[in-house]
């Protein structure tokens, strides 16, 4: 049997059910979204491990001259290399309408499907690929805008469209995600290849190496020793790319500082929380004080009576924990399966990493326990004849607050009571105040990210002067092209470009990662660049490049003013990086350079030529992008261009926008879970308000308010509350945003965002609050109304 | 006889003041006790220099009107309060000197406290209220414990609310399950502070009658009141105004 004080706790639970459901359900949203969030992030991240070293990753790539088998085999015979992998990339298009092609990637597969390092395996239909059928990545497939079994026009630039089966679907964990890549991935055999025009020998060995895989200087060295044997048959190396960290995903680069930001978030759900177990726990103790004071006369030691009541705190956090753990994990393995789905991870079994119960164990009952400590030992230190004689609520009139409020002119009298009402208990008001206020700025902020998100990302886009951007796979006279599109319908101006792929060159004599390159010229109608350090490309200014700020994360080192070697066309030139500008691109996207047509055309040789035409048209809406978009495709197929792709601004934006879904759904859901705990701290102050004020209610209507009096007096104090808690949400709003989006722009982007204040968001946040106040008081105002004046006049 | 005293269970600590029982020797001793409270008009001086001796096996009431210093007086005694000067003596113990924990120790094993307003925990049952003195000051065993306070409520003649929450009782029945609680570790003192002061007449007589029993047998009884009549039947009437004791030597019966 229980002893009678463990009783007793127990009892309080039991009888106080409101209160307890409030308290449990406030510290279980709190645990929740914190468990939620790292068990997650956790398990996605293991997948992602997982899944990608089933592929057997490369240790490095190198990209060189068309080679066979017989080069493979002697790669793969190098010293120290264990395995190695002949790949044969082309890219292609996949026709979606009319005038519409989705940008496609297809890969050469053996004839028996097996491939050893990269490993791509069979998902749904037909496996290897059959003759003149291709297989799409699974994740890229919507891009496709096709299903298993359809058949869609597939072109390789320069050759005939072909209709090509849909077989099945493949799994490649070694290539980005489509949603980051915004590519369709494809696979066919040596026939389909051939039949579609492209190439069937490789142009990239991939390999792995023996011993450690993780040491990045063995990698290197291995990896010079197959440049060597490359070169020694005659073919010179145009890019060795070794992914650093090594045996990472592309992807997983995302995964810690979205572990931080929402792990951040998640543990402000749960100190809003606390503030709530602080009220509770006080209130408890305030209406106990007598209580306290009489177990004091009959015996019981401070330690003792403070025991009972940490093992109420205790209780809370355990009955949340019965909530949150359960719920967590249906949480969690919701939270898995979208994060994993957008990385293209499979999350095969329902898994709950021990350490995350650990962490809401102590999170559900470290966090009440702490939180009970300022009130018990504000309440427990009291002397026995303090505790008995019960003082619960602070005299009125003393404070400059209550001063004020008497001299408030023109407010009714059930409005100054509930004015006063307010401030009578100010540190329990402060604490409701802070939990509503933190869930306002959350909120706000969370709204002005995703805000500050698509303008950066408008902005990006708007930089882009052009309307329609025409892409072709080969050089063109742009004196003999211009005139061509300019005659197509509604195109206005054009500028023709290049475009090229590139190489940071280091010290030692390795590459960084690729670069895409697009030499302009400096003077430039179609580009506003948006620079953040240095300046922006000068005329006739061969030795210059610009750099997007992405790329400092990958080569840190970078500085305006600095002379770099970049790797053009198999060949190293020197450039001064002359200034930096923001574009925004998906975290991992490779970073942008630019340079002047004349810069580029003295080291690559293209003088009046392009593979690129961006133009102008009279109007600049989505509709008008469609038909020029479809008008270029006819005119220019027609006149016998080689066309690789036509894209508008508008379907950039789509496109881009669909990237950054992740981070907007998963702030959104974050939000909701903040004002959800806001809302309850409140209803949890109303109840406590109202219930020690039961006796004074009672002498209220005693001497004859209206249910609607009483109603009124307690409605308008949540209102004040609720209205006090916006407009300081708001001013914590506004550096919480700003901080927000330095820190996930830098972090996540490598760009700073263009802090946008989701005004709306305020007023929404306003209406939610009213709302809230209106509901978390009129609960209590109706339990307080329905005792009679005898009842309430008998409360203890 | 239907308030038979019970025989203390063999594992249960002997109290600190429970030592061979001298019935003419002092359980309570004040010496010139001053108690003065800072309030809002200035300082107020409750107690003006109180010395009182009280034997064991007395019962005594401690009478005057409201605000004359009784409660304030009772205060001291029970430790609840502690005297701005002078010292306080109760049951061999100088309990001035205690801090808050020692002083809640020994009071829950040497004085029984009995309220006004009964002052049940009303979350807990009469049994568990009765049980709850016990489990603080860790007296006798867990079964012993409920054995013990069924015993004291059959005393009291309310064994058959011993599962009821308090408020399911009239009055005076919790203030007999109160009674009850200030027994249970069977302390040689008990202090009662106006406790016949929120029952009807017939009621407040049944529980003077228990006290009267209760000192008979060799408890000592202290007794707060402003009932004139009911501090008449006491052994021994202490008349506080204005903070002073007024007849400390006085004996009625």
């Amino acid at each position: 049997m229980l002893r009678p004080r463990w009783q007793k706790i127990l009892r309080d639970l039991a009888y106080n059910r409101m209160r307890t459901v409030l308290v449990v359900t406030s510290i279980a949203i709190g645990v929740f979204a914190f468990g939620t969030i790292i068990a997650g992030l956790i398990v996605t991240q293991q997948a992602l491990d997982n899944a990608f070293l089933g592929t057997n990753p490369a240790s490095a790539t190198i990209t060189t001259a068309e080679f066979d088998d017989v080069l493979v085999n002697s790669v793969a015979k190098a010293h120290n290399v264990a395995q190695a992998q002949g790949r044969q990339a082309v890219t292609a298009r996949i026709q979606l309408g009319p005038a519409l092609w989705q940008d496609t990637v297809l890969y050469l597969l053996p004839n028996d499907g097996n491939t050893t390092v990269n490993i791509v395996r069979p998902e749904q239909g037909d496996w290897p690929p059959p003759r003149h059928t291709v297989l799409i990545e699974r994740a890229s497939l919507s891009k496709a805008q096709a299903h298993i079994g359809d058949t869609v026009t597939m072109e390789i630039p320069g050759h005939t469209a072909q209709q090509v089966r849909i077989a099945g679907t493949a799994y490649d964990m070694s290539l980005p995600p489509a949603i980051i890549s915004g590519q369709v991935f494809g696979y066919v055999d040596a026939d389909t290849m051939a039949w579609l025009g492209g190439s069937t020998s490789y142009n990239q060995v991939a390999f792995v190496v023996q011993g450690n895989r993780y040491d990045l200087a063995h990698i290197s060295s291995v990896a010079h020793t197959v440049e060597q044997l490359i070169k020694r048959s005659g073919r010179e190396i145009i890019n060795t790319d070794i992914p650093s960290p090594p045996l990472q995903h592309p992807a997983a680069v995302i995964l810690p500082t979205l572990m931080t930001i929402l792990g951040i978030l998640g543990l402000l759900v749960l100190v809003i929380s606390t503030f709530l177990i602080i009220n509770t726990i006080s209130a408890i103790l305030t209406q106990q004080t007598r209580q306290i004071g009489v177990m004091k006369a009959i015996g019981a030691r401070t330690d003792q009576i403070s025991g009972m009541y940490y093992a109420l705190a205790v209780a809370f956090g355990l009955l949340a924990l019965i909530i949150a753990i359960p719920l967590s994990m249906l949480g969690s393995y919701a939270f898995e399966k979208f994060i994993a789905g957008q990385l293209n991870v499979d999350i095969t079994h329902f898994t709950m990493p021990p350490v995350v119960i650990f962490l809401e164990i102590i999170a559900a009952i470290v966090v009440p326990v702490i939180a009970a400590t300022i009130p018990i030992r504000l309440v427990i230190n009291r002397s026995a004849r303090e505790s008995l004689a019960g003082d619960t609520i602070a005299p009125l009139g003393v404070s400059r607050i209550d001063t004020l409020i008497a001299k408030i002119k023109g407010v009714s009298r059930p409005t100054r009571l509930a004015l006063r009402n307010t401030f009578r208990q100010k540190s329990r008001l402060a604490r409701t105040l802070a939990a509503l206020a933190l869930g306002g700025a959350v909120f706000i902020s969370a709204m002005t990210l995703r805000a500050s998100l698509f303008v950066t990302l408008d902005a990006s886009i708007a930089s882009q002067r052009y309307d329609v951007e025409v892409q072709f796979n080969r050089l063109y006279r742009a004196s003999r092209i211009t005139p061509d599109i300019l005659a197509v319908p509604g195109v206005v101006t054009a500028e023709s470009l290049l475009r090229d792929v590139i190489y940071p060159v280091h010290a030692d004599g390795t590459t960084g990662e690729k670069i895409t390159l697009r030499a302009m010229p400096a003077q430039t109608a179609m580009f506003s660049p948006r620079m953040v350090a240095g300046r922006w490309l000068l005329p006739g200014e061969r030795d210059g490049i610009v750099l997007s700020t992405n790329i400092t994360r990958k080569e840190p080192s970078y500085t305006v003013g600095q002379v770099v070697t970049i790797r053009i066309a198999d060949q190293d030139y020197p450039f001064t990086i002359v200034g930096y500008i923001e574009e925004l691109q998906p975290p991992i996207n490779p970073g942008l350079a630019y340079m002047t047509i004349d810069g580029y055309n003295a080291v690559a040789g293209s003088v009046g030529r392009t593979d690129t035409i961006r133009v102008s048209t009279q109007i600049h809406d989505a509709l008008t992008h469609k038909t020029t978009s479809a008008a270029l495709e006819r005119q220019l197929t027609q006149a016998g261009y080689d066309v690789r792709l036509i894209h508008s601004r508008t379907e950039d934006r789509i496109i881009l926008a669909d990237r950054f879904n992740l981070l907007s759904v998963v702030l959104s859901i974050l939000s909701t879970l903040i004002a959800v705990v806001g809302a309850l701290g409140l209803t949890g102050t109303m109840s406590m308000n109202v219930l020690e004020r039961t006796r004074e209610i009672g002498v209220m209507r005693a001497v004859g308010a209206s249910d609607q009096a009483v109603r009124q007096v307690i409605v308008s104090e949540g209102v004040v509350i609720g209205m006090l808690a916006w407009v300081m949400g708001v001013l914590i709003s506004l550096p919480m945003s700003a901080v927000m989006c330095y820190g996930i722009g830098i972090n996540l982007l490598g760009t700073s965002l263009i802090w946008t204040y989701a005004w709306y968001a305020v007023g929404v946040w306003f209406v939610v609050v009213l709302l809230l106040s209106v509901i978390a008081s009129r609960l209590p105002a109706r339990a307080a109304i329905r005792l009679t004046v005898r009842e309430v006049l008998a409360y203890e | 006889m239907v308030f038979d005293w019970l025989k203390r269970p063999k594992s249960v600590p002997t109290p600190v003041a429970d030592v061979p029982i001298d019935l003419h020797a002092p359980i309570i001793e004040l010496d010139a006790v001053v108690k003065a409270y800072d309030t809002a008009a200035g300082p107020y001086v409750a107690l003006k220099g109180i010395d009182l001796v009280i034997n064991r096996g007395e019962f005594v009431a401690i009478v005057g009107k409201s605000g004359s210093g009784k409660s304030t007086l009772m205060n001291m005694i029970t430790g609840i309060d502690r005297p701005t000067q002078g010292e306080v003596r109760v049951a061999g113990t100088t309990i001035t000197h205690l801090d808050e924990n020692s002083l809640a120790e020994w009071r829950g094993r040497s004085i029984g406290i009995i309220f006004q307003f009964f002052q049940l925990l009303p979350t807990l049952t009469v049994a568990e209220n009765i049980m709850l003195p016990m489990d603080f000051c860790d007296f006798g065993s867990e079964s012993e414990r409920r054995e013990r306070a069924l015993a004291l409520l059959a005393r009291m003649e309310m064994s058959e609310h011993a599962d009821k929450l308090p408020m399911a009782l009239s009055g005076g029945q919790q203030q007999r399950v109160a009674i009850a609680r200030a027994l249970a570790n069977d302390p040689p003192l008990l202090m009662a502070d106006e406790p016949t002061g929120n029952l009807d007449s017939r009621t407040a007589d049944a529980i003077f009658t228990l006290f009267q029993d209760l000192a008979s047998q060799g408890k000592t009884v202290v007794m707060v009141t402003h009932d004139a009549d009911l501090s008449s039947r006491a052994g021994r009437a202490v008349t506080v105004t204005d903070g002073q004791i007024v007849n400390p030597e006085r004996n009625i019966a």
